[in-house]
Parts: C-alpha cells; sequence; structure tokens
C-alpha cells in the first residue's frame, strides 16, 4: 500500500514513530488512570443498559444474555486494538484546520505513515481488559468448547474488525481534506457503531442487515463471527459478503486521498480552497 | 435585567445569529446529522419490536408509545447532548489560554455562554429536531399526543434544555480548574446515557436503580418530556414532573454561581 521505499522500511519507521509516542505518552500517568476508568464507567453503562432490557424481556431475538455479552466482548476486544493504534485518527480535523499536517508533507517518508505513527492511546487497554473479562465471563457460562481452529478464526476475526473501525473511522476523519470539518462525522460513525454492536444484526430487519453487511460492513466486527462460533447458523452468510469486509480497509485507504501520488495534487487543490496566504507554486513539497 | 452587565435581549439575538452563521458553514455535518438520526430512529424502533416480540407486558405501555419514546429520544439527541454544550468551547478557550478575553468581556460570562448555546440550540432544534420529528412521523410511526400533552412536552423541553445547560456549564468550569475535561466529559456522557433514560426508560430500572436516578437530575433530561409526550406523566403527574424540573434548574443556577465565583478568584491560566 505504501510503495515508495519498501514496506520493510515503512514498518521499520512505524516501529521508531510508536516509540517515540510512548515515550511522550509515559509523561502523563495521571491522565492514563483517569482514562482506564472513563473507560470502564462507559462500558459498565452500556453492558447495564444491555443487561436491564434483558432482565426484564429474557431474550432478544432468541439471543440470551450471555449471547449477548460475547458479542459485546467480542467488539470490545477488537475495539481495543484499534484504540491503541488509531484512537489518534480523530486529530486530523484539528491539523488540517491548524496547518500542522503540512508538516507530514515536507518530511521524507509517507504523510499516511506519519500520522498513522504520532500517537499511541491507551484508552484502548481499558477497552481491551473490558472486552477480554467479558469473553471469559460469557465464554464459561456458555460452555465453550473450541478446537485450534475455532480459536486461531477467533483471533483472526479480532484484528481484522480492529481494520475495519480503523478503516470505518479513516473514512471519517479523512472528509475534512474536502469539508475541513469530519467530527459531526466520526461522532456519528462511532455512536452508530457502539449501537450496532451491542445487539444482534437479524433483529433489525432485512434492508439494515444489507447496510451493515455491504456499504457500512460493521455487521463483520463482531455479527458474524459470532454466529459461526456461537453455532447459529440459522441464515447463510455468503462468500461474497466476506468479500466485501475483506476489501474494505484497502479501499478505505485507497479512496481516501492519502495516496502519495494524488495527495500532492489534491493538497495544492486544498490550500487554494482554504486561500492560503503564499502562493502554493511557490512551495515544492517533497513527496518522497 | 440590568443593562451594566449586558444581560439583555438585543445581546442575545445578536450571539443567535452569530451561532447560525457558524453552523450554516459546515453543510456535510448536518447532512450526516440527518443520516445518523434516520438510521437511529430507524434501529431503535427495530429494538423495541424485537423484544416486544418476546414480551409484551415488561414496559406497562403499548409498543407504540414505546416506539415513539425511543424515536423521540433519538431526535432530541441533535440538541441535548452534551457535545453541543458550551464546555468543549470553554475547554478550548482555556487550552489556548483566550478564555481571558470571554472573561474580559463588558458581559456576564454565564449568559454570555448561555446566549451562545441557546442560538445554537434553536438554531439545531429548527434545523435537524423539527425535520427528525416529521421524518418519524412519517416513517417511523411516531404518535402525535394529546393537546395538553403536547403543551407540556413543550414546557418541558424548555426545561430540560436549560436543566441540560447549567449541568454543561458546570463541568465547563471544572474545566478551568482540571485542565482536561475530555475525560470527565466522557464519564458524563455515559452517566448521563444510564440516567437520562434516552435508550431506556427508568421505569423498568430494576429497584435501587431506579430510586437513584430519581435523586439525579439527569431524567430531567430526556425521561421527563419524553415520558410526557407518550401521555405516561398525565394531568396531576405532568405537573409535578414540571415542578421537578423547574426546582432542578433552581438548585442548579445557585451552585453553578456559586462555583463560578470560587472558580474565578483562583483562575489559572494556562500559557497566557
Amino acid at each position: 500500500m505504501l510503495r515508495k521505499g519498501g514496506n520493510m522500511r515503512n514498518i521499520r519507521l512505524y516501529g521508531q514513530f510508536l516509540r517515540v509516542a510512548v515515550l511522550g505518552k509515559i509523561q502523563y500517568k495521571a491522565d492514563f488512570l483517569v482514562g482506564i476508568i472513563s473507560i470502564l464507567v462507559l462500558n459498565a453503562v452500556n453492558l447495564s443498559l444491555l443487561g436491564i432490557l434483558v432482565y426484564n424481556f429474557n431474550t432478544l431475538g432468541n439471543w440470551n444474555i450471555w449471547d449477548l455479552m460475547f458479542l459485546y466482548s467480542f467488539w470490545m476486544l477488537s475495539r481495543g486494538i484499534y484504540g491503541v493504534f488509531f484512537w489518534h485518527l480523530s486529530d486530523l480535523e484539528e491539523m488540517i484546520v491548524n496547518g500542522t499536517f503540512d508538516a507530514y508533507l515536507v518530511r521524507p517518508a509517507s504523510p499516511f505513515l506519519q500520522f498513522i505513527g504520532k500517537d499511541i492511546s491507551y484508552t484502548g487497554v481499558g477497552d481491551f481488559l473490558v472486552g477480554l473479562l467479558g469473553f471469559i465471563l460469557a465464554g464459561t457460562q456458555i460452555k465453550l468448547q473450541w478446537q485450534a481452529g475455532q480459536w486461531f478464526y477467533f483471533v483472526i476475526c479480532v484484528i481484522s474488525g480492529a481494520l475495519i473501525q480503523m478503516a470505518i473511522n479513516w473514512i471519517g476523519a479523512s472528509l475534512c481534506f474536502w469539508t475541513t470539518r469530519s467530527g459531526a462525522a466520526m461522532s456519528i460513525a462511532e455512536r452508530f457503531t457502539t449501537l450496532m454492536q451491542q445487539y444482534p444484526v437479524n433483529i433489525f430487519g432485512k434492508y439494515f442487515q444489507i447496510f451493515v453487511t455491504c456499504f457500512l460492513p460493521v455487521a463483520f466486527i463482531n455479527y458474524y463471527p459470532s454466529m459461526i462460533l456461537l453455532h447459529k447458523n440459522t441464515e447463510q452468510i455468503y462468500l461474497w459478503q466476506y468479500c466485501t469486509a475483506g476489501s474494505f480497509p484497502d479501499a478505505a485507504y485507497r479512496g481516501t486521498g492519502l495516496d502519495q501520488r494524488r495527495q500532492k495534487i489534491r493538497w495544492h487543490r486544498e490550500l487554494k480552497v482554504l486561500g492560503y496566504p503564499y502562493s502554493v507554486k511557490s512551495i515544492s513539497y517533497h513527496v518522497p | 435585567m440590568k443593562a451594566s452587565n449586558g444581560v439583555n435581549l438585543r445581546t442575545g439575538m445578536a450571539f443567535l445569529r452569530n451561532e447560525f452563521y457558524n453552523l450554516s458553514v459546515y453543510r456535510v455535518s448536518f447532512w450526516l446529522t440527518i443520516l445518523y438520526t434516520f438510521l437511529m430512529m430507524y434501529s431503535v424502533g427495530y429494538v423495541w419490536r424485537a423484544l416486544y416480540a418476546a414480551n409484551p407486558s415488561v414496559t406497562g405501555v403499548s409498543l407504540p408509545q414505546m416506539i415513539s419514546y425511543a424515536v423521540i429520544g433519538v431526535a432530541l439527541e441533535s440538541i441535548l447532548h452534551p457535545r453541543n454544550g458550551p464546555q468543549s468551547y470553554i475547554m478550548e478557550q482555556v487550552r489556548k489560554g483566550t478564555i481571558e478575553m470571554d472573561l474580559l468581556k463588558p458581559i456576564d460570562f454565564q449568559f454570555y455562554m448561555f446566549a451562545k448555546n441557546m442560538g445554537r440550540l434553536l438554531v439545531r432544534f429548527l434545523f435537524l429536531v423539527l425535520p427528525s420529528f416529521f421524518a418519524a412521523y412519517l416513517l417511523f410511526s411516531l404518535e402525535l399526543p394529546a393537546l395538553p400533552a403536547f403543551l407540556g412536552f413543550l414546557c418541558s423541553l424548555t426545561c430540560s434544555v436549560i436543566v441540560s445547560f447549567f449541568l454543561n456549564f458546570i463541568l465547563g468550569l471544572l474545566s478551568m480548574v482540571t485542565m482536561n475535561i475530555k475525560n470527565i466529559n466522557w464519564g458524563y456522557n455515559a452517566v448521563l446515557r444510564f440516567f437520562s433514560g434516552q435508550m431506556v426508560p427508568l421505569w423498568i430500572f430494576p429497584g435501587i436503580l431506579r430510586v437513584i436516578s430519581d435523586l439525579l437530575p439527569f431524567r430531567c433530561i430526556y425521561a421527563i418530556p419524553t415520558s410526557i409526550y407518550i401521555g405516561n406523566y398525565a394531568g396531576v403527574d405532568m405537573f409535578r414532573a414540571l415542578g421537578i424540573q423547574l426546582s432542578w434548574i433552581l438548585l442548579l443556577w445557585i451552585l453553578s454561581r456559586l462555583l463560578m465565583k470560587r472558580v474565578f478568584t483562583k483562575v489559572m491560566i494556562q500559557g497566557g
């Protein structure tokens, strides 16, 4: 995906960026605690609301309380991974508006890589812990007996769930290249995903299922994998649905314009739109 | 209304106009919010249908009433979500060190924030909430209320906007002390979602949680206006609910004035 300079170099660079980010983070310890606590509170709220509903109504579209717990912690695990590495995607808007993104364009490395490696967040750790706890709890109640293959499938699904969330948020964040504001888009995607991940998708009817399968593939984060792992194969899952999910992160990356060749052109246009005081042509961006 | 500290209608109108221009700049955000509201209304309706299919007698209200409740909760989010409160503006000003410019203005700080916020909310109400209600009526089986319930709903909604402003404003004051509000805001958001009855009605909460939710001000924000709308609070109950809202407004107003005095005496400006 990041063509110039070879993939090994990019991976090494990313590692270096992350190391710097971690060193920067270690300075603020109080923030760490508050961050983890607020994540725990948030999850407790989501789970209790769901718990109250199911406590009153017993089941939700033939999923019982532990199935739903499994579904939720599945999402939390992938969200934790997403959060640690990509939580700062929402900073893009601020960087574009303030003009600090320019610094990435003049350095001899991919702007995408620099932006992704800019920060690391521990709010994700809280989510991951909640997910792990919920998974163990739900797993013992459901009495899961998985073979090695199922465990492998589970891990793969958690990682791809993280990538799908990254892709969706990346699309949302990079809207600000055109509109300069993407906060609304991102918080909307966030709240919508949150709602979707708490309930089994099949209760929302056919059209919605098509929407969250093909257009905004959040159903692949936890719903379809959970259906397979909990043997809830009441409906068939077609191969083409998987194809959508598999290609989504890549499509997101390509489609939203941090591809370097297009970046240069697009950036020039953006600068003109924003009415930068200097002539755009007088600056020669070093795009490696 | 003393003219000396800028508390008058003309200043208020000026802020309102300003906020309208601010919002009209970002049209993509507007359409996305509309899209989000539609998706959410559609999906909460289905959640309740699925729940009622399993057990229709739990909540004590009919399914159309319950769907109306849920759909209104979503529609009101455009004005009642803490994201629209003044606290993020206050935090941003504190962080940049420009809050002193706001404090030096010849106008009472709280009224300044109130006018600014009300302008924002009024614009959002006209362009986001009203279309949502209309769409909900046409597409998502929102029921129309009886006339007294409707009038009660309007009064109650006004109160809930004010309660929500005071709570947000208090958070904003806290940000002047703690310098970082992001995490507190998150926690507040979570607590609000739980105890305001936006998604799950408070009357089906089990024992102790129900008592706690009755004692907190958060139910003034979503639960009371929405319950009045669907006719769950009628007659005397409705007036009692409005009374609860009014007393919370009074209490929070006094609290925020006291807090504001304390914070301003030892306000520290980061980098300013």
